[in-house]
């Protein structure tokens, strides 16, 4: 019987230090007010050019030489989000609804800043899409998650069109947007609603837009930089550098588009490839506008709250950022 | 009068005798609850975040929450559906190669080299392919289904044929049966135990296969499975719904396992081709 009772408690240990590591940061202090290592967690696409300016120039590496930083590419907000409950990542940029999701189960993060705002295309092949009211049930949607910002965009935009916000959720098909374009022209789907660079290489292969984000939510913002409240309330000098550098980049990547969409053709994983002259335009499409400032979140939780997918909105935007950008924004 | 047996040894059989008086499914589910116990006491003592585990009780009220609502049954019924038209086809494919294999030298030929060359692959290895082919639907999950199902019922199948005793392929043979009838009257019998270990190889692989892959397909909506309910509940960050969906598919592969435990007492257990166990 003793030998039975050691089993189960040398199982239950294994149990318990396993689940134990899951939560363990690796992080520790220089001494300098920096952390011994940094990793950032972004996703593909254009909105990953300050990241891989970033990482390019080795800016923060030359700010903070004892801090190893590292690099992540995840294929979803979810991704990044797990990425950090997982302590695997001390930074990452994702979308308005998945950080929502994230603060609503009571994640401890806050927005460092945003990213940018832009106009998301839902982009089909088949000319008979002219809107949503077009889709059959076997009509498949590619999205990038279930809970990513154009999920929640199709179904305000379902709500709008179609009176019921789910009516299109049968519909939905989670898929990465670089495999999503190539199931699009392959006509496995028959749209799907993702970014720059992939919805406009889809808009070049002969792709039609059915519907613009900005009509649905208005100009609001595409995502947001995020870091724990913990690891800010640590490190709040390396916390505030850190935003610091991402408003500088910013404003290179405004001033230097040929050679930012130099630096986004040379890291294909990151950008989803495409060349020079291609991202060159995109930098320079009006309708991407750089904005450190977050802007759509109380629109979103509003709605994401209305159709169950959340449990509550934010009491002010103070409950979502950090000092850096504190009460600014919408 | 001394039996030739030390005390120790006495003991420990008589407290195998003791041990064997408790009913089975007792000793069974006493270390389900002792386990169920020790992981509510490691989470109320633990300090766990309830985002990276969720405890016995959410679980059982998401569970109930999700089978009221329709949302788990609904995810179910998929899940089988695709299980049950992948063995379907995988099961008749498997009977048709093993048949062919049994019967002619160059069947014998082509499932020694199909098998030798598809057997390893896993089902959701060629889940890619089948998007590919057969688009992003359920029938990209059935096929891969059908994969995973052919290659142990034919296997299994074939030496079930191949070890039938010679006297009984002579009888077949005396009473001037046609091969159709060789095959479902005197084969397929008394290949039984061989096709029941093949069809429980097969779905026990079929079901991790819908699973998998309902996982990476991430149909959503109402017709996705519970590969896609767990998949859908992380993306929400609902740590008790993954544990429902877990629970659901390990609740019904014991169900389906002792489906086919019934089905083996009914059959070559009955006619004594197998020992009970």
């Amino acid at each position: 019987m003793k030998k039975h009772l050691w089993s189960l408690t040398l199982m239950l240990v294994i149990l318990a230090s396993l689940v134990s590591a899951c939560g363990t940061s690796a992080s520790a202090g220089t001494g300098s007010g920096a952390p011994a290592t940094f990793t950032l967690v972004y996703q593909p696409g254009l909105g990953a050019v300050t990241f891989i300016t970033l990482k390019i120039q080795k800016t923060l590496e030359k700010q903070f030489p004892k801090t190893t930083f590292q690099w992540k590419i995840v294929n979803s907000g979810a991704a990044v989000r797990n990425a950090i409950i997982a302590h695997q990542g001390d930074l990452g940029t994702l979308g308005l609804p998945p950080f929502l999701v994230g603060w609503d189960k009571g994640m401890d993060w806050r927005v460092l800043l945003a990213t940018s705002r832009g106009d998301s295309w839902l982009v089909a092949l088949n000319p008979k899409f002219k809107s949503l009211k077009d889709f059959g049930p076997n009509d498949k949607i590619g999205v990038v998650a279930p809970d990513s910002q154009q999920a929640i965009l199709l179904r305000k935009a379902a709500q709008e069109q179609l009176g019921n916000a789910h009516a299109l959720d049968a519909n939905l098909l989670t898929i990465s947007s670089a495999d999503g374009e190539k199931a699009l022209l392959t006509g496995h789907l028959a749209a799907q609603l993702s970014g720059a660079p992939y919805q406009n290489q889809e808009v070049a292969a002969g792709g039609h837009i059915v519907l613009h984000s900005v009509d649905v939510f208005g100009p609001v913002g595409t995502g947001v930089i995020v870091i724990p409240q913990g690891f800010y309330n640590q490190y709040p000098t390396f916390s505030r550098h850190i935003y610091q550098d991402f408003v500088d980049v910013t404003t290179w990547v405004g001033e230097h588009h040929a050679q930012a969409a130099q630096y986004l053709a040379s890291d294909v994983a990151s950008a989803g490839g495409g060349t020079t002259a291609q991202f060159e335009t995109l930098l320079a499409d009006p309708s991407l506008v750089y904005d450190k400032t977050p802007s759509g979140l109380i629109a979103y939780a509003t709605f994401m709250q209305s159709i169950g997918l959340i449990s509550k909105t934010p009491k002010s935007l103070n409950d979502l950022e950090l000092p850096t950008v504190l009460g600014t924004g919408s | 009068m001394s039996l030739g047996l030390s005390e120790p040894v006495v003991q420990s059989q008589a407290s195998a005798s003791k041990v064997r008086t408790v009913p089975k499914w007792l000793i069974y589910v006493l270390i389900g609850a002792g386990f169920i116990l020790l992981w509510q006491l490691y989470i109320s003592f633990g300090n766990v975040s309830p985002l990276l585990l969720a405890s016995p009780l959410a679980t059982a009220q998401q569970l109930f929450t999700d089978l009221r609502n329709g949302q788990l049954p609904g995810a179910t019924e998929v899940s089988l559906q695709n299980l049950a038209i992948g063995l379907g086809f995988g099961i008749l494919i498997g009977l048709i190669l093993a048949s062919l294999s049994t019967f002619s030298r160059p069947g014998r030929y082509l499932l020694t080299v199909l098998t030798a060359v598809f057997s390893p692959l896993p089902g959701i290895a060629i889940l890619p392919l089948a998007m590919l082919w057969f688009g992003l639907s359920p029938s990209a999950i059935i096929a891969v289904v059908v994969f995973g199902a052919i290659w142990p019922i034919s296997a299994n199948t074939e030496t079930g044929f191949r070890t039938i005793g010679a006297t009984t392929r002579m009888v077949a043979l005396n009473l001037g049966l046609s091969r159709i009838q060789t095959i479902r009257d005197v084969f397929l019998p008394a290949a039984l135990p061989h096709i029941i270990s093949g069809l429980r190889l097969a779905w026990a692989f079929g079901w991790r296969t819908v699973v998998g892959a309902e996982i990476v397909f991430g149909v959503a909506g109402s017709s996705g499975g519970l590969g896609w309910y767990i998949n859908n509940a992380s993306y929400f960050l609902n740590p008790p719904a993954i544990f429902a969906g877990l629970v659901v598919i390990s609740a019904l592969g014991v169900l389906l396992d002792t489906l086919f435990q019934w089905i083996e007492r009914q059959t070559i257990v009955k006619w004594g081709m197998k020992q009970a166990h």
